[in-house]
């Protein structure tokens, strides 16, 4: 194997155990999350606030005991908040032992990607578009999904 | 492997603590043998398992602390001071090599070989004391004393060149893995062995014979060099449930005198029955004493020179063993290791329990829609209740230790201060065994630390200026810890000097901390000592005076919600009062609305309520705002504009107000409505939101809604008016 090509596949392996991926809409575009990351998708619902908290913690919640935050991914991303709906998302997620939501407009599907489908951003292609959260872009067949990287997913 | 050093680590610091706890009530009490075995069993529990670790420094160490031990522990020599120093040194030694994390010690051998040379002259120092203040006492005591001194035959080789070794094991010996031969092939190492007897009069009738159980004893005889230690080595783990007894004894010819000479025994070869011929008589009469044994021929003859043996009768050490057996499997069954982290998340578990229990009945409830009516429902959501509460009471005491471990923390500082400052001081303990959450032992660990060196370099007075007062000239300092009314209380008093009033008013106005017509009550002036960079030592000392401490102290004992008071009287003394709360894991709150948001209050820091009356609260040059409650002004603020809340109600009549205090302070918080008091459970939100300024925790509710803690401190820190700026 080249070695390039070898490099590729680790950075890929790294993005993800299997390349599945949790895709949700935040505004205009998809995003996908590692699904090893996701453990349940909840309705939104009111969370108790925090006031002196960082602007996108949208509140805490009682997630099976845990008080944890509800991160507002529009706010994170700079975007104009959106007026929560029925058909508002939490996802929670788990990383490196930190447990908080993510609020998202959507929840559409699970998308499994051939490592051939993902090009992997790299630090100079991330500096050129100005992008933390994205570690990768999957191509499927009808739509381009951007893949969370887990560090920043969880960033407050 | 990491398990076992894990495990070790533990040990050896538990025994650390053991130790030193012993060594302190040793130095009061010298001829306490059962301190002296504690003392000695922490050491060898250490050294047992440096040596089962391959930490050969620490173990050889050990070792050499162990045998000043024995022997004070067989009342040959007796505890003194110089073994204190050498062997609360030695602790110091172990922590820190413990701490530094160099098992191997090898950045240690230094101060391990002196040690070493150190624990010799010790216990050679020992040895002339003892003879020295023999020979001060009454002639009678004198002889004995020699005689006892010179008869140990472990001290005179040359008139002793055998050992002698009786091995009698518990039947269960195979059990533990302990094999009598390995047993013999490590004495084997240390002398040439004459002589190996083993009786079998125990053996029963094949029918009856459990294969697993041993019923032989041996009786060895050893031409060795060795020191009584290195026997103890052999039996290190087998001593103290069997028994095993060995000394020297001048010949062994005597007994083979009666006999044909021994062939060379070659341990390996079957241990059996040499050449004894064992009578019968012996063998059936097993209720006789071995001794009655002994004077079968082989050892009839002029046999006065083995020493004499301690060996029971065999029926009746039999039962005494299997009761001691007993014993000490009921002791090491009574406690086990635990992870904290497993306690705490059982904590949180049946907390969890509580809160499910309480919105499954809400629920019930709601859904049957009458409350009293079913009683039987009601009845048994109160079994479940109680029967949690109980749960939750038993779960919290497993966390909760007795204080003297951190007392006799401090002793040792004190001694060390003492040596330092060259005051001389007695420490009394009260309530050592005052249970107290472990948290809160851990937290409270450095600030009584600050005040107990305070109370030392400041707050005793020399032994000169003691005598010049008329009061004895060794202080006393007294810890003291008991429980009231759901808190425990820390005291720290000593008789020295008493707090100056004046000096303290001085020093403050000079460091611009209070005005000079400022009128202070006692309580406030005692608080200046708690602020940021007061310091009245005249000479900056290394042991406190650098304007450090007590301000710490007082911020980390209101992070565990508790408060810290000081009663002086000048000449006579000062006591430094710490009230903390039984647990860090739930607090009395009183849960307030504010517009849409219910927060909580620790009830702690909640005075008194109140209506407000506009006239009462009045604004200052359009800034800070006060509210005059009885004859005191005292700062107020509104709830909202803590967290910045928005909040239509601005109107002063409505609502309620909190008077809040911190210590001393006390400030007016205007809220919209008291919702009720209740019992939380604090949880963390930093673990996955960060910290948060103003939020000391959350819980859950019975509904299952998060409702966020307030950190009370906060509340004074955003009060911009600081009418009260010179009080903390």
């Amino acid at each position: 194997m080249h070695p390039n090509e070898d490099q590729l596949s680790t950075q890929i392996k790294n993005l993800t155990g299997n390349n599945q991926f949790v895709t949700c809409q935040i505004g205009e575009e998809m995003y996908g999350i590692d699904i090893l990351l996701v453990q349940e998708i909840i309705r939104y619902s009111k969370p108790t606030k925090i006031y002196n908290a960082n602007p996108i913690v949208e509140g805490v919640i009682n997630f099976r005991g845990k008080i944890i935050p509800l991160i507002d991914m529009r706010s994170k991303f700079n975007m104009p908040r959106a007026d929560y709906d029925a058909y508002t998302i939490v996802i929670i997620i788990e990383y490196q032992r930190k447990t908080i939501g993510v609020i998202v407009d959507r929840v559409s599907d699970i998308v499994t990607f051939k490592e051939q489908d993902i090009q992997v951003i790299d630090q100079e292609f991330a500096e050129e578009v100005r992008t933390r959260h994205i570690k990768g872009i999957g191509k499927a067949t009808s739509q381009i999904v951007f893949l969370f990287d887990s560090d920043q997913l969880i960033s407050m | 492997m990491d398990e076992l050093i894990q495990t070790f680590l533990e040990e050896t610091d538990d025994n650390l603590r053991l130790l030193e706890e012993g060594l302190f009530a040793l130095k009061d009490d010298p001829d306490d043998e059962e301190l002296i075995n504690e003392v000695f069993r922490a050491m060898h529990t250490i050294k047992g398992g440096a040596g089962l670790m391959g930490f050969d420094r620490i173990n050889r160490v050990a070792h050499h602390l162990e045998d000043i031990l024995d022997r004070v522990r067989q009342g040959k020599v007796a505890f003194n001071e110089d073994m204190f120093h050498l062997l609360i040194a030695s602790a110091d030694l172990f922590r820190s090599i413990i701490e530094s994390g160099d098992l191997d010690a090898g950045s240690f051998q230094q101060r391990c070989e002196e040690m070493i040379v150190n624990s010799e002259k010790v216990l050679n120092g020992g040895k002339k004391k003892r003879k020295a203040r023999a020979n001060a006492k009454v002639e009678e005591v004198i002889e004995t004393a020699e005689e006892s001194f010179n008869d140990n035959p472990w001290s005179n080789q040359a008139a002793f060149p055998y050992v002698h070794i009786e091995m009698k094991f518990q039947p269960t010996l195979f059990e533990n893995g302990t094999d009598p031969l390995m047993l013999i092939m490590e004495l084997e190492g240390l002398g040439q062995v004459k002589r190996i007897v083993m009786d079998q009069s125990q053996l029963p009738t094949l029918e009856e014979l459990d294969p697993e159980q041993i019923y032989v004893s041996w009786q060895i005889w050893l031409e060795s060099a060795s020191s009584e230690s290195d026997f103890d080595t052999v039996f290190l783990f087998v001593k103290d449930e069997n028994q095993i007894v060995y000394n020297r004894t001048a010949t062994y010819d005597s007994v083979e005198s009666a006999f044909a000479p021994a062939p060379k025994i070659t341990v390996g070869d079957s241990v059996v029955e040499l050449h004894v011929p064992m009578k019968q008589t012996a063998v059936t009469n097993t209720n006789s004493t071995v001794e009655l044994w002994l004077e079968d021929d082989w050892t009839s003859s002029p046999s006065q020179d083995v020493p004499k043996i301690p060996i029971k009768e065999p029926k009746d050490s039999k039962e005494n063993d299997g009761n001691s057996e007993n014993k000490k499997m009921l002791t090491s069954s009574e406690t086990i290791r635990v992870d904290t982290a497993k306690l705490e998340q059982m904590l949180n578990y049946v907390a969890e329990v509580v809160i499910s229990q309480s919105r499954v009945k809400e629920l019930v409830y709601r859904l049957t829609g009458e409350r009293r009516q079913n009683t039987e429902l009601s009845n048994a959501f109160q079994e479940v209740d109680k029967i949690i509460r109980y749960l939750q009471e038993e779960v919290m005491k497993t966390t909760m230790i007795p204080i003297a471990g951190l007392f006799s923390r401090y002793q040792r500082m004190i001694r060390d201060l003492e040596k330092e400052t060259g005051k001389r001081v007695e420490v009394y303990l009260e309530g050592k065994e005052t249970e107290v959450d472990k948290n809160v032992i851990e937290q409270m660990t450095d600030p009584l630390k600050h005040i107990i060196r305070n109370a030392i370099d400041h707050g005793m007075d020399t032994p000169e200026e003691r005598h010049a007062a008329g009061k004895d000239p060794v202080g006393k300092i007294t810890l003291r810890a008991y429980h009231q009314e759901g808190f425990i209380i820390i005291e720290i008093s000593e008789d020295g000097r008493g707090i100056n009033q004046k000096a303290v008013i001085n020093k403050a106005v000079e460091k611009g901390l209070i005005q000079p017509s400022q009128k202070l009550s006692e309580q406030e002036v005692y608080r200046l000592l708690f602020r940021p960079g007061f310091s009245t030592a005249k000479q900056i000392t290394d042991l406190s005076g650098r304007g450090v401490g007590l301000d710490v102290v007082l911020t980390n004992i209101q992070k565990m919600r508790g408060e810290v008071e000081v009663f002086s009287e000048l000449g006579k003394g000062t006591t430094f009062q710490i009230k903390l709360p039984l647990t860090l894991a739930i607090i009395d709150g009183m849960m307030i609305q504010v517009a849409e948001d219910r927060f909580i209050l620790p009830l702690t820091n909640v005075v008194e309520l109140m209506r407000p009356v506009p006239s009462m609260i009045k604004s200052i040059e359009n800034q800070g705002t006060i509210v005059q409650i009885r004859d005191e002004f005292i700062p107020y603020i509104r709830m909202s504009d803590v967290f910045g809340i928005y909040s239509k109600n601005r109107n002063k009549s409505d609502g309620i107000l909190i008077i809040l205090r911190e210590g001393v302070k006390k400030m007016a918080l205007h809220v919209d409505h008291i919702i009720g008091q209740e019992q939380v459970v604090i949880r963390s939100i930093k673990e996955n939101a960060g910290s948060i300024d103003g939020v000391a925790g959350a819980t859950i509710m019975g509904d299952g809604q998060v409702v966020t803690i307030i950190d009370v401190s906060y509340v004074f820190r955003t009060s911009k008016f600081h009418m009260n700026s010179f009080m903390m």
